[in-house]
C-alpha cells in the first residue's frame, strides 16, 4: 500500500501580514518619495545658493566699478578711439605734393578745393590752350596717386585768350 | 484576498506615477530643475571667479597708469577731455604766424550732439541683484547693452593769406599737431579784387578736432578693458612719432580791469 503522506507543514506556520512583492513594492515606494524629498531639499539649497551668488555678484561688480575702473576704461576707450583716429585721413601735403609733381609747365592753378567726405580735390585749372588741357588731364591719369580723373567744365576767357578748365581729381 | 492581490500592481503604478510627475521633473525639467539650477550655480561662480580675475587685472592696470604720466599726458593732449577751444586758437595762430602768413578768420564751432557708442551682444551691468529666487533661469534678464562714450567732433573755421610754400608749410605743422585734428575742407584760391595781390593765396580751411568727456556713468564690468593685464602702449607711441608740433600751453600774465569796455 502506498503511503500518502496528509500532513500540512504549512499549517504551523504564521500567516505573512504582507506578501514578498509588496514588502518590494513598498520599499520602492518609500524609496522614491525619500528620494523626491532629497531633490526638493538639494532644490532649495541649490536656489538659495544661486541668489547668495548673484547677491555677491552684484554687490562685488558694484565695488569694483565704484573703484578705479572707471579711470581704466575711460583710458582703454581714449586709447581704443585714439588708435582708430590717428590713422584717419590723408596728410593735405602730401596731395598738394602728388598735385606739384603732375602738373604740366604750360598750365597753373588758379583753385584747389579739397573735399575729406567726398575724398577728392577740385582743381581750378588755367591753360594756354586746350592741347595743354588735355596733356594735363592725361597727366593727372597717368599719376598712381588719384583712383580717377575727371574733366569738368572748360571755357576759353576772352580777355586772357586762356584756357580755363576743372579737373576733379579722386583720391585713393 | 482580492483587495490584497491588486494592491501591489496598485503600489507598482502608484510608484511609477510619482517618478514620472514629480520627481523627474525636480530633477531636469529643461527650465528650473535641480540639474538646471546646478548649472545656474555654476555658471554664478564662473561668473564670480571672472569678477575677482577682473577685479584684479583693475588693480594691475590703475598701477600700470599711476607709474605712466607721461604716456596718459601724451593720450590726453591727442584726445582732450573737453574742447580746449583757446588752445586751438592759440595754437592755429601762432603756427600762421610762425609761417609768416596772416589769418584772417579763425572761429570755433560748437561740438555735435552727444553720441553713444552700443557695443552689441555684450551683456551688460545687472540692474539690481535677483534676490527673489525667481528667474533664476531667466539667463541675462535684468541686463542692459554696454554702452562706451564716443568722441564729439566739431569744426574750426581757419583763413590765412600768404605764399603757397608757407600755406603748405602750414598744412604740415597742423597736421603734425600733438592734438588730433583732420582737414574736412580745403580750399586755396587767387585774391579777387581787394582781397589781394601777387603770390598770396588765400587758403580757407575747416579743420576737424575733437574731445572725449571723462565718463560720468560707471564702466560696465564687461568693457574689454577689464580683460586686459598691462595696457599696451603702441598707440601712444604711433603718436609720439607722428605728431611732431607741440602744443603751446596758454598762460594768463595778468587778469581784473576796472571798466571792461575801455580798450
Amino acid at each position: 500500500m502506498a503511503n500518502i503522506n496528509l500532513a500540512q507543514d504549512n499549517a504551523a506556520q504564521e500567516p505573512r501580514l504582507i506578501s514578498k512583492g509588496m514588502a518590494m513594492v513598498l520599499i520602492v515606494f518609500f524609496a522614491i518619495i525619500l528620494a523626491y524629498g532629497i531633490v526638493l531639499l538639494l532644490d532649495m539649497r541649490v536656489k538659495s545658493e544661486v541668489v547668495q551668488m548673484k547677491s555677491q555678484y552684484a554687490e562685488a561688480y558694484e565695488k569694483m566699478r565704484r573703484g578705479e575702473a572707471s579711470e581704466v576704461a575711460d583710458f582703454n576707450n581714449r586709447m581704443n578711439i585714439s588708435q582708430k583716429i590717428l590713422a584717419e585721413g590723408l596728410n593735405t601735403s602730401e596731395i598738394l605734393s602728388a598735385v606739384e609733381k603732375s602738373m604740366i609747365p604750360a598750365v597753373y592753378l588758379d583753385s584747389y578745393s579739397y573735399d575729406a567726405d567726398g575724398s577728392s580735390v577740385t582743381l581750378g585749372c588755367v591753360g594756354d590752350n586746350y592741347n595743354t588741357a588735355a596733356k594735363q588731364i592725361l597727366n593727372f591719369k597717368n599719376s598712381d596717386f588719384f583712383a580717377g580723373v575727371t574733366a569738368g567744365e572748360t571755357e576759353l576767357e576772352e580777355e586772357t585768350n586762356k584756357i580755363n578748365f576743372t579737373i576733379i581729381l579722386k583720391l585713393k | 484576498m482580492k483587495a490584497k492581490i491588486l494592491l501591489v500592481p496598485l503600489m507598482a503604478a502608484i510608484s511609477l506615477a510619482l517618478v514620472i510627475w514629480f520627481v523627474y521633473p525636480a530633477i531636469t525639467n529643461g527650465t528650473d530643475g535641480l540639474l538646471e539650477k546646478y548649472g545656474q550655480l555654476k555658471k554664478e561662480k564662473e561668473k564670480s571667479a571672472q569678477l575677482e580675475t577682473k577685479s584684479q587685472n583693475v588693480k594691475k592696470l590703475s598701477a600700470q597708469l599711476a607709474s605712466s604720466p607721461e604716456e596718459k599726458k601724451v593720450l590726453f593732449q591727442f584726445l582732450p577731455d573737453s574742447m580746449k577751444e583757446e588752445e586751438i586758437i592759440d595754437n592755429l595762430n601762432f603756427l600762421a604766424t610762425n609761417s609768416s602768413l596772416s589769418v584772417i578768420d579763425l572761429s570755433v564751432g560748437q561740438p555735435a550732439e552727444e553720441a553713444v557708442e552700443e557695443t552689441a551682444a555684450v551683456a551688460g551691468p545687472p540692474v539690481a541683484a535677483d534676490t527673489s529666487g525667481q528667474g533664476l533661469m531667466g539667463g541675462e534678464e535684468g541686463f542692459l547693452p554696454v554702452t562706451e562714450p564716443a568722441e564729439r567732433n566739431f569744426e574750426v573755421t581757419f583763413s590765412v593769406v600768404g605764399d603757397y610754400e608757407k600755406v603748405k608749410d602750414l598744412l604740415g605743422k597742423i597736421s603734425a599737431l600733438e592734438r588730433f585734428n583732420g582737414i574736412k575742407t580745403l580750399e586755396i584760391r587767387k585774391p579777387t579784387g581787394q582781397e589781394g595781390t601777387g603770390n598770396s593765396l588765400i587758403t580757407d580751411t575747416v579743420l576737424k578736432f575733437n574731445f572725449l568727456k571723462k565718463r560720468d556713468v560707471l564702466p560696465d564690468v564687461e568693457s574689454s578693458a577689464f580683460g586686459l593685464e598691462k595696457f599696451s602702449m603702441k598707440t601712444i607711441g604711433d603718436i609720439k612719432n607722428s605728431k611732431s608740433t607741440a602744443i603751446l600751453k596758454l598762460n594768463i600774465d595778468q587778469a581784473g580791469k576796472a571798466n571792461p569796455f575801455l580798450p
